[in-house]
């Protein structure tokens, strides 16, 4: 996500990606014809305003740059939003993986950002029910 | 936002996680619900020779 995405695009344009090309293909996708590198822009705010910046995480690839990452809290927040629209049963799963795979998670952040994601529907216990 | 991790750290962190639950190559997405978007960038990576 990028909340400039007209200079965001017109750098990506500079280092040599272009939009996927062909019929029917509105896209949000950019890709690198010799890095083989795609990606989207799929949109202008995290999670549309609902995660905490503060918590996206920093990755240092040295001369390459530094990625950055959602939190593990946001994204189990996400799959189980997925989850509860009822068009992505197995998403439970990634979330219950992903929960599993982390001790030191911000429970009462995770407990909000689930509620907020699934309208109040799941919480935290839901996850956690396989999660061990 | 924190300070940035190493992305050496970064890895190992992840490979320590896996081990601490006796975890092989995490399963991919089933593909099921990709968007049309999506659908279209993993073609255009494909017919450039690419693989994801």
């Amino acid at each position: 996500m990028t909340a400039w995405q007209e200079s965001f695009e017109q750098t990506l344009r500079v280092l040599g990606f272009v939009r996927p090309s062909g019929a029917g293909r509105m896209t949000r996708g950019w890709v690198h014809p010799d890095l083989w590198l795609g990606f989207e822009v799929v949109s202008s705010s995290l999670m549309e305003g609902r995660a905490d910046r503060g918590r996206v995480r920093l990755v240092d690839f040295g001369t390459d740059g530094i990625a950055c990452f959602v939190s593990v809290e946001d994204l189990i927040a996400d799959r189980m939003g997925q989850y509860a629209s009822g068009s992505a049963p197995d998403m439970l799963g990634q979330a219950r993986e992903l929960l599993a795979l982390h001790d030191q998670l911000d429970v009462d952040y995770l407990e909000r950002r689930i509620r907020e994601e699934t309208l109040g529907e799941y919480g935290t216990p839901d996850v956690r029910a396989r999660a061990v | 936002m924190s300070e940035p991790v190493p992305f050496k750290t970064f890895a190992a962190d992840i490979e320590r996680r896996k081990l601490a639950r006796s975890l092989g190559p995490v399963p991919r997405n089933s593909g099921r619900h990709r968007t049309e978007s999506k659908r279209a960038l993993l073609k255009a990576i494909e017919e450039l020779g690419g693989k994801w």
